[in-house]
């Protein structure tokens, strides 16, 4: 397995990807910021994957994030997609959209507000890309 | 003479460095701040820009004279 990183535009185009070197860690890289700033009109979220979890923002994608907004000037949307399911933040606040197989409990695929979430059709891929 | 390149709320600008010895990221960081605080780097203003903006934001040396203070960019 491996982190997984893709960039995704209006949409839900994929800007661009890369990923890390083992299944713990996307290390710096310029090349991904490159691309961040080249497409920063379009773009819409940042994703990357935690192939063994857990299903929340590490203190390195915390510190990550603030950077990025400060850097773009405006507040961004960001997620994680663990085995789990995938948690996103925008605005500081985070809400969890889990896996929905249809036998599944329907409060399995319901945010913080109520309403069921559905998964974005790139979040398959992105665990593929992941290996899990 | 060496540039500073800076990116920060949306902008990315151009600062000259006079000087004639090498600096460290913790330098470049404190200048950074001092010069945006200042309004010393073009389009870019924050006159009450915090001590440690900078701190989560990579000192890239491409080679030559430019050095470009960017966001870091790993993700755990």
């Amino acid at each position: 397995m491996i982190e997984v990183f893709f960039l995704i535009g209006k949409g839900d185009v994929i800007l661009w990807s890369d990923v890390g070197a083992n299944a713990g860690s996307l290390p710096d890289s310029r090349a991904r910021w490159e691309a961040i700033w080249s497409n920063r009109d379009q773009i819409e979220e940042l994703a990357h994957s935690h192939p063994m979890g857990p299903l929340a923002f590490s203190h390195e994608d915390t510190t990550t994030m603030e950077a990025l907004e400060a850097a773009l000037g405006r507040p961004l949307r960001f997620s994680v997609v663990a085995p789990g399911g995938i948690i996103v933040r925008q605005n500081g606040v985070d809400e969890i959209v889990r896996l929905m197989p249809a036998s599944a409990d329907i409060n399995e695929g319901r945010s913080a507000c109520g309403t069921p979430q559905e998964e974005p059709w790139w979040a398959a891929l992105l665990r593929r890309a992941s290996g899990f | 003479m060496a540039v500073l390149n800076i990116t920060y709320g949306g902008l990315s600008a151009d600062y000259p460095l006079d000087l004639d010895y090498a600096l460290s990221d913790m330098d470049v960081r404190r200048i950074a701040v001092e010069v945006v605080r200042a309004g010393g780097v073009r389009g870019i203003t924050a006159p009450t820009l915090g001590e440690n903006a900078f701190d989560n934001f990579v000192v890239d040396r491409v080679g030559g004279n430019r050095i470009y203070l960017r966001p870091k960019v790993p993700f755990g």
